[in-house]
């Protein structure tokens, strides 16, 4: 047979055009779209969840029946739900509710989706860090992306709130009261109230302030604390302490961070889970945990037992969270190894677990939250309290927002100053 | 006696029992416009004598110390609309020192009439009782405060450089065992505070006494902080210090507008980069003029003649009475201060604050004798400043102890320094004379245990005339209304003529101080 050239080239044309084809088509097709808001159920998931809930949403969960639930608990929860007395209880519970997904301001959902389309990473940094607002990591890959959705979480922008708590040694039952005003507020990352992202005014580039002052114990009333975060992720935080009894104001240095505040079961890094900037650490995402956790408490039904590390009334609710974990970059820091178990819709850390230097498993920090309305008619997840368990020297500190207002407003610039520690001081 | 030892005791319970329907850290009545704070404290001290000195009384291994205090803090909101809040404050103290009334040897020792209105209870100044009272007016950026006030200039803890605002109470304490506040009497005066809207955060105050002058307040004779007594009665059973200390009183000024003192502070925050890192200075300039709180001899002549006839007395026994007229007064000076407090994160990661204070015209007796008589008045100026390196340090061994502790350890490291402007060989002074500088080094370690619930401070001082003191404590806070604090203090030094602390060299004492705080 003859080879026919032209009918060799037509062959090639023909292959050429199906391939063209294909490929015209192939563009047609919708990309994989990016999704902003992902629940931490749906679907056959959530399903199986409302199925799993018939069972167990609106139980007291005690010592009765917690080992069947072990698998949604950690083991320091576990062994105080079956040993109340570990925290010096007669009695510990909780209530399981229903999950509910999270409800999200109208400018989380604006800057989530303006910021997350373009949020990249340079190493463990977030490029443009400062005009950065909203989660903008929405399925993170790595545990420094789901940190830096933690870090965007700004918990209504800003708030007044009085946490009053304990101190509690259960194996003796002695017990030291605190109580504290606390104003915080996000000048960058912010997402619930006009301005946002940032606030234009901040001639200072703070990126998040504290003023927080003291009601009691008796000796440490009127005690105030200034906290200034920048933006500049390579700056110190300062931090500056008003002594009441001695009228003094002190810069508190660095290596006072890593002390416990107050004699209870947190350093300053502490606050919120996690307080400083985001590469202090290096991170390892471990994937989902889901967990019993508190994100729609009702303050009204918590109870504190008198003298023990517990609180009665916590409503629980399924979760699944992100587990991540963190090792600080530089040596000698007060934890080996934490780790931090996100909201993967609120991104708040809601329990974290710390391990000292030596590798033992130390404390357990749980962070409360429940929704409040913003100044703006708005909802905002804030903090509702905190439960913190010292697994080693058996020791518990705890507290609850007795009251919080003022979510999304914009404090005047002189509360955080150096001067406001002073003032109203006695 | 013993009814005063009663009626101390009793008012004490009753405090106790009022103040025991409070379960709370501090009460809020009527709807929160009141706040009530306060304590009850006993505060005892053991003293070991070891001073052989025939003139010393002998205490023995003795309490020499027990004061009875209670305290009140009353906070009345009487104004709040918009950024503008009125409140009045008043700290209200009554004390008993039974001391003189449990050990008699003690009592022996101090003059009855300075002991009861001097010492025993408030009844030094009419006002005693009343440690702060006064109109605090908030409104934007002012703050007045009117009425009976404590004022700290300064941020160092155990010496004062810039801090001469008030004088200070040392009767039966000292800085370290109780707080500056606490031993800071209060003056009349009006302060003013500005805060500015102007780069560096720059705060304006400003404070004017009307002419409310007060002496610092010294030991006793015969009291456990006070100068030995001694066994001849020739001044009518006061000793030698007693005696100063009646002329003292007399002398001392009246509330009067030509007494009156001025100061201004400046204070502002200051951020800068410095190789390669951030710092914050937190910066003050103050300035002050004021009387001096220790007054020096007036009327050289008229002191010359009492001390020449108190000497012929020790030998005859026969009673003088103390002169008429007024002999000593006190003087005018100003102090020109500077403070400057940051965090050094490259060297030190230290806190490291920072203070230095000139005094012009500081005035003194002039002496002839090597020390030994006053022959007039001289003017000398003087020079000083602080610096204190605080640091937490990781202490493994403590960490060891209490997992909780992690080992931190607060650790303050202070030199203070001194030099006079001019010759001082003849400026009369009771100790040191002739030094035209001095040297202090502290040093202060403090940790926690069990969440803070026990709280160990070691403190050293030293002074390069060879004396000092070191200084144990323990607080233990075992609630929120209860705290303890034991502590021993060993004083050292040689020469009686160089430091306070030599010439008390039997003043190593150990304290117990129980809190009820409410």
């Amino acid at each position: 047979m003859i080879f026919d050239h032209r009918n060799a080239v037509g062959f090639c044309l023909k292959v050429f055009g199906i391939v063209l084809s294909l490929l015209f088509c192939a563009s047609l097709l919708p990309a994989e779209e990016t999704r902003l808001f992902v629940p931490s159920y749906e679907g056959d998931e959530l399903a199986k969840i409302r199925q799993w809930e018939k069972t167990w949403a609106g139980k007291r969960i005690d010592t009765t029946n917690a080992d069947q639930l072990k698998d949604f608990l950690l083991p320091i929860q576990l062994q105080v739900l079956k040993d109340p007395k570990y925290m010096n209880a007669d009695e510990y519970w909780f209530e399981l509710v229903p999950y509910r997904q999270a409800s999200y301001s109208t400018g989380q959902m604006e800057m989530t989706k303006k910021c997350a389309p373009i949020a990249k990473l340079d190493g463990d940094l977030l490029v443009d860090y400062r005009n950065m607002a909203g989660f903008v990591f929405p399925e993170p890959k790595t545990g420094v992306e789901a940190m830096y959705n933690f870090d965007m979480q700004t918990r209504g922008d800003s708030r007044q709130e009085v946490p009053d708590g304990y101190v509690v040694e259960p194996r003796t039952g002695i017990c030291r009261g605190q109580s504290r005003n606390r104003i915080e507020m996000s000048w960058a990352g912010r997402a619930f109230s006009d301005p946002y992202p940032v606030l234009p005014d901040n001639p200072k580039d703070f990126r998040r302030t504290l003023f927080s002052k003291l009601l009691s114990p008796p000796d440490f009333v009127d005690n105030g604390i200034l906290e200034i975060k920048y933006n500049d992720i390579n700056r110190e935080d300062d931090e500056w302490f008003w002594m009441a009894r001695f009228r003094r104001i002190r810069r508190i240095s660095q290596a006072q961070r890593g002390d416990n505040i107050d004699g209870t079961e947190m350093i300053r890094d502490d606050t919120d889970g996690w307080y400083d900037h985001v590469n202090r650490n290096t991170y390892k995402l471990l994937g989902r945990q889901e967990l019993l956790s508190v994100r729609h408490q009702d303050l009204a039904k918590l109870k504190w037992i008198k003298k023990s590390g517990v609180y009665n009334g916590l409503q629980r609710e399924r979760v699944k969270t992100y587990a991540v974990e963190a090792v600080y970059k530089e040596p000698h820091y007060t934890y080996g190894k934490q780790i931090f178990y996100l909201d993967p819709e609120q991104w708040n850390i809601l329990i974290k677990r710390t391990w000292d230097e030596e590798g033992n498993e130390w404390r357990c920090n749980e962070n409360m939250y429940m929704r409040q309305k913003t100044i703006n008619g708005e909802y905002a997840y804030v903090p509702a309290g905190t439960l913190n368990w010292d697994q080693i020297g058996r020791h518990a500190s705890l507290n609850f927002i007795k009251w919080v207002k003022d979510i999304g407003k914009i404090f005047p610039t002189r509360t955080f100053t150096v001067h406001n520690l002073q003032k109203l001081a006695y | 006696m013993r009814h005063n030892i009663s009626w101390g005791v009793l008012l004490c319970c009753t405090i106790v029992l009022i103040s025991a329907g409070f379960s709370h850290a501090q009460t809020e009545l009527f709807n929160g416009k009141l706040r009530v704070k306060g304590l009850l404290d006993e505060y005892i001290v053991f003293r070991e004598h070891k001073h052989h000195d025939s003139q010393q009384h002998d205490y023995g291994q003795a309490l020499v110390l027990w004061r009875h205090r209670a305290q009140v803090e009353l906070l009345f909101r009487l104004y709040e609309k918009s950024d503008t809040i009125i409140n009045f404050y008043t700290w209200l103290q009554y004390y008993y020192e039974s001391g003189p009334d449990v050990n008699r040897k003690l009592r022996k020792a101090m003059s009855s009439g300075q002991r009861y209105r001097d010492y025993q209870a408030p009844f030094w100044d009419s006002d005693d009782m009343l440690n702060e009272c006064y109109l605090d007016i908030n409104t934007g950026p002012w703050t007045i405060r009117l009425g009976k006030q404590k004022v700290i200039w300064g941020e160092m803890e155990l010496q004062r450089t810039t801090d001469v605002v008030n004088p200070l109470d040392l009767r039966y304490s000292s800085p370290g065992i109780d707080d500056l506040d606490e031993l800071k009497i209060g003056i009349w005066m009006a302060r003013v505070l500005y805060q500015s809207s102007l780069p560096g955060d720059l705060i304006f105050e400003f404070i004017f006494n009307p002419g409310d002058y007060k002496m610092i307040r010294l030991g006793i004779q015969g009291s456990d902080r006070g100068s030995p007594s001694v066994p001849n009665q020739e001044l009518g059973g006061l000793g030698v210090t007693g005696a100063i200390k009646e002329m003292y009183d007399k002398s001392e000024p009246a509330f009067a507008l030509n007494n009156c003192e001025v100061g201004f502070r400046l204070r502002g925050m200051y951020n800068t980069k410095l190789f390669g890192e951030h710092f914050e200075f937190l910066w003050t300039l103050q300035y002050f003029n004021a009387l001096n709180d220790s007054m020096i001899v007036d009327d050289v002549e008229a002191y010359s003649d009492w001390a020449a006839e108190f000497a012929i007395a020790r030998g005859d026994g026969v009673i003088r009475p103390l002169p008429r007229k007024d002999i000593y007064d006190a003087k005018r000076f100003e102090m020109f201060g500077l403070g400057i407090q940051t965090f050094d994160p490259i060297l030190t990661e230290a806190v490291i604050i920072s203070e230095f204070a000139y005094f012009r015209g500081l005035d003194f007796n002039k002496t002839d004798n090597r020390g030994l008589t006053r022959s007039g008045k001289i003017e000398r100026d003087f020079f000083t400043y602080g610096l204190s390196i605080r640091r937490a340090l990781k202490a493994r061994f403590f960490k060891k102890l209490d997992h909780s502790a992690q080992g931190y350890v607060d650790t303050d490291l202070s030199i203070f320094q001194g030099w006079y402007i001019g010759n001082v060989s003849r400026v009369y002074q009771t100790f040191a004379y002739g030094q035209r500088s001095s040297t202090t080094f502290t040093l202060m370690f403090r940790t926690h245990f069990r969440n803070q619930t026990y709280t160990p401070v070691l403190r050293l001082l030293y002074t390069t005339r060879n004396t000092g003191y070191v200084s144990l404590s323990c607080t233990v806070s075992l609630s929120t209304h209860w705290l303890f604090v034991v502590g021993y203090t060993q004083t050292y030094g040689n020469d009686p003529t160089q430091d306070g602390y030599a010439a008390a060299r039997d003043k190593t004492r150990t304290y117990v101080k129980i809190k009820f705080r409410f």
